[in-house]
């Protein structure tokens, strides 16, 4: 798995889950919306049909006084009488008798006297018996004295006024149409219908039970019209209220429809849908924009939440690509390396731990080293040690001798570090450890064969130096002597001419001897075997005194003290490469030599008061003084004794060699 | 009355060049020589010589015990101890062994035949060298017990007035290497370090006026 694929994927993942939400959040928002829709609606019909309800008993109520009014007059009332009944009733315009030739008798309204009213126009139609109120069309005018009836063909002119004749026979009317005429004032009914409905957005028809429209608050309405509505139609001809929508090209309505219940009319209230939903509209608009705006900031906040949860991730990718990275470099590590806890019980180990100890990764995970490597030969004060260091919190370096799985030992180089949580107490042990059996063991033949390689040169030194003073030095001597006999021997004239020749030769000779006598003694000094290192150096001090023309002081307190040969060679070497590297590049003046082979241990001291050096670049170029000091500390090294060198610019060198003499002075 | 002396060194070649060297004084009579350290003492006793020239390195018992147990067995004998080292420790020891007179080989003859005459007359005897490492030790360097031989002085003087190496090997007569040589010598046995140190030993020593 690469970061990128992953990287799509999760992308991929949040916007699906980002597009399911917003779906969701629009589904459930258009759901409610519907439903409010709905519920607008519903409510709508019922404020329709409450209109249509508190109307109808309106009209009946009115109607039923009218009926009152007109049972109270007698069928013969003239018009004062009608005048009186009529007493400024605001829903009527005029009380009238209407005589048996068709034609008005009497009236409240003088004027209308004579005025003929077609009593076909009625209905129920006058010959259905029984002195019920029966209505007739519209009138145009305001009464009927300046009115016309209208018909289905020709309405009234829309906004004009109009009157609604009302008849009720004569109860002993048999057929003539006599009977009490009343004028309704359609602009009571229209101004209570306009005043109640308000602002609600609406329209109220009065209609009567064949269809026609009576009045109406609809502007352009022309009363007299027959209602050309099916749906209203079906429900006046099955005489029952209901309600339903209605749809035209310019505008949908809800319309309520409630018939009278004693009476030929029925009430039809159509309210605007568009007004009655404008509040939902309002309502629906405020709710998508909140919507919306929680849902863009959801998606934003997510969006945020997303992203840097994407840089978590990827950081914890790269993390984790880290820690895998440096996990490997551990398990490929060719030094061992063990964790353990604070019990010291291993809890990880790579593979170079089991190559090492031979066990194997099962065996090691939760054992305590001790138990599979301590291999019993190393010193118990060592590991006190170690364990105060590391519960001590600090980090032990150190050797130990350990035992692989089959029981051979290896030496190992180990450093422990211990690993500290917050509160300061330990949590782990880290060991990284190196096996060292192979360079222990390589050092020590480097050292055996450098202590034969230092053995043989001093072997040859010294049967070099033999072969010189047993063979060379006495040849020369002879040649010497033999050389005097001849001068000797030599005639007057002889000797004038060779006598000086003979002295060249001698020279020569004596130059020859010096000089073999000084190869000899740097080789290897007879005397040091003859009559120890203290003899040898007395007699090397003096002759460099004499080459150098530097003030040696040599002290001994027990000259006659034999040490070992080795030692003795060792310390007469040191002396040799440290007095020769002080002639080259001190300057001294003066150098002290001190001997001391009283105790266990021989201590050699040599101090000049030359111009130093600074022992931490020794053995750097271009120093080469160095490399002689560093021979002189490898031989008292491998004599297993110590050599210290102090030294600093322009405050002389002191060199102190100690050789431990393990008590066998020769 | 001839002197009875002894030569007693594994070196044969210098055993025989002391020989002819002693052969030549009719005084010196030679009863005995040998090279192995073990005869000597023996060889001693049968020949009794005066004096036993003898090597401080032989086979055997060396010189040092050989002359002590002469100094016990038969302390008329004197022993000129006879070495190539001139190291102070030999001369010591050699001398409180019961030696009587140390010379080097490397001055062999001139010294020995001095060494001989000194011993003959019952005084012990050093040479040069022996005598600059012993007194060394004792009061440091000094001027005693020099000797150079004529080549020697004549480089020196030649040295001193400020001659290079050439222009004395020309007028000498001698290659340039010899005299190299002799002013080497020289030197070390001046004990100096430079044609400065020549030059004002010889005008101490008056071979060469100052100015």
């Amino acid at each position: 798995m690469t970061g990128p694929e992953t990287t799509l994927r999760r992308r991929s993942v949040f916007l699906l889950c980002a597009l399911a939400v917003s779906t969701l959040v629009v589904l459930a928002t258009t759901y409610t919306l519907w439903r409010l829709r709905a519920e607008a609606i519903e409510r709508l019909f019922d404020t329709a049909d409450m209109y249509a309800r508190s109307f109808e008993a309106h009209l009946t109520q009115n109607l039923n006084v009218i009926g009152l009014t007109l049972d109270r007059l007698a069928d013969d009332a003239g018009s004062d009488e009608l005048a009186r009944a009529l007493h400024n009733a605001p829903y009527l315009r005029s009380l009238s008798r209407l005589d048996g030739d068709g034609r008005i008798g009497a009236s409240s309204n003088p004027r209308n006297v004579g005025i003929a009213v077609d009593r076909q126009d009625f209905l129920p139609a006058p010959n259905i018996p029984g002195a019920i109120l029966r209505v007739a069309l519209p009138w145009q005018g305001r009464d009927f004295a300046d009115a016309r009836p209208a018909t289905t063909a020709q309405p009234a002119a829309p906004e004009a006024l109009t009157l609604i004749p009302l008849l009720r026979l004569a109860p002993d009317d048999t057929g003539a149409g006599r009977g009490l005429l009343a004028a309704i004032n359609s602009d009571y009914f229209l101004n209570y219908y306009q005043l109640n409905l308000g602002s609600q957005g609406g329209s109220v028809e009065l209609l009567r039970l064949d269809g026609s429209v009576l009045l109406s608050t609809e502007a352009g309405r022309r009363p007299g019209t027959a209602s050309d509505d099916q749906q209203l139609a079906a429900l006046i001809a099955a005489d029952r209220p209901g309600s339903f929508a209605h749809t035209s090209d310019d505008r949908s309505a809800l319309t309520a429809f409630r018939p009278s219940r004693d009476y030929p009319f029925a009430i039809a209230v159509h309210l605007d849908r568009e007004h009655g939903l404008a509040s939902w509209r309002r309502e629906a608009t405020r709710t998508v924009i909140t919507a919306l705006l929680v849902l863009a900031s959801a998606l934003a906040a997510s969006g945020v939440y997303f992203l840097r949860h994407e840089k978590i991730a990827r950081q914890h990718d790269a993390d984790v690509e880290q820690l895998r990275l440096r996990g490997a470099a551990l398990e490929a590590a060719a030094n061992s390396i063990i964790i353990t806890g604070p019990d010291g019980c291993i809890e990880w180990a790579n593979p170079a731990f089991c190559e090492l100890s031979g066990y194997t990764m099962t065996e090691i995970i939760g054992r305590n080293p001790r138990a599979l490597i301590k291999s019993g030969v190393q010193d118990s004060r060592d590991y006190g040690e170690l364990w105060r260091t590391i519960l001590g919190g600090r980090v032990w370096r150190g050797e130990l001798i350990n035992r692989r799985r089959d029981g051979s030992h290896y030496i190992e180089d180990q450093t422990i570090t211990p690993v500290l949580d917050e509160n300061g107490q330990i949590r782990n042990f880290i060991a990284v450890k190196q096996d060292i059996t192979a360079r222990r063991q390589t050092e020590q033949r480097m050292e055996e064969l450098s202590r034969h390689l230092v053995a043989v040169q001093e072997s040859a030194r010294r049967r070099l130096a033999g072969e010189l003073h047993d063979r060379t030095s006495p040849n020369l001597a002879a040649i010497g002597v033999h050389l005097d006999i001849m001068a000797d021997g030599l005639d007057p004239a002889a000797a004038r001419v060779l006598g000086a020749r003979l002295e060249d030769v001698r020279a020569l000779l004596e130059d020859t001897t010096a000089s073999i006598r000084e190869i000899s003694s740097d080789l290897r000094p007879p005397i040091l075997d003859y009559a120890g290192l203290a003899a040898a150096l007395d007699s090397y001090l003096a002759q460099f005194r004499r080459r150098t023309g530097i003030a040696v002081d040599f002290h001994c307190r027990q000259p006659e003290i034999r040490l070992p040969a080795a030692t003795e060679s060792v310390l007469f070497r040191i002396v040799q490469e440290s007095l020769t590297n002080c002639a080259k590049h001190s300057r001294a003046r003066r150098i002290e030599v001190s001997l001391d082979t009283g105790g266990d241990c021989a201590r050699l001291r040599l101090c000049d008061d030359g111009i130093g050096f600074d022992p931490d670049r020794l053995g750097q170029p271009p120093h080469e003084s160095g490399l002689g000091i560093l021979t002189m500390r490898d031989m008292a090294e491998f004599s297993g004794g110590e050599c210290r060198i102090r030294s600093s610019p322009e405050r002389g060198t002191c060199i102190e060699v100690d050789i431990p003499l393990n008590g066998e002075s020769a | 009355m001839n002197l009875r002396l002894l030569l007693a060194d594994d070196h044969r070649m210098f055993r025989e060049a002391l020989r002819a060297l002693l052969e030549r004084n009719p005084e010196f009579e030679i009863v005995g020589e040998s090279g192995d350290g073990n005869e000597i003492v023996e060889l001693v006793r049968e020949r009794s010589p005066d004096i036993v020239c003898l090597d401080i390195d032989l086979p055997g018992l060396n010189g040092i015990e050989i002359t002590r147990r002469l100094a016990e067995s038969q302390p008329k004998v004197r022993v000129i101890a006879l070495s190539v080292f001139s190291d102070r420790g030999y001369i010591t020891d050699m001398l409180n062994a019961g030696a009587a007179a140390y010379v080097t080989k490397a001055a062999a003859g001139a010294e020995l035949l001095r060494a001989i005459d000194a011993v003959s007359r019952n005084r012990s005897y050093l040479c040069p060298d022996a005598t600059d490492a012993v007194r060394e030790a004792l009061v440091g360097r000094s001027d005693s017990g020099i000797r150079l031989g004529a080549r020697e002085t004549e480089v020196l003087k030649l040295v001193a007035t400020g001659l290079t190496s050439a222009q004395i090997a020309e007028k000498m007569e001698i290659a340039q290497s010899t005299v190299e040589v002799h002013r080497r010598n020289i030197m070390r046995k001046l004990d100096v370090d430079s044609a400065i140190g020549l030059t004002r030993y010889a005008i101490r020593h008056g071979l060469v006026s100052s100015n």
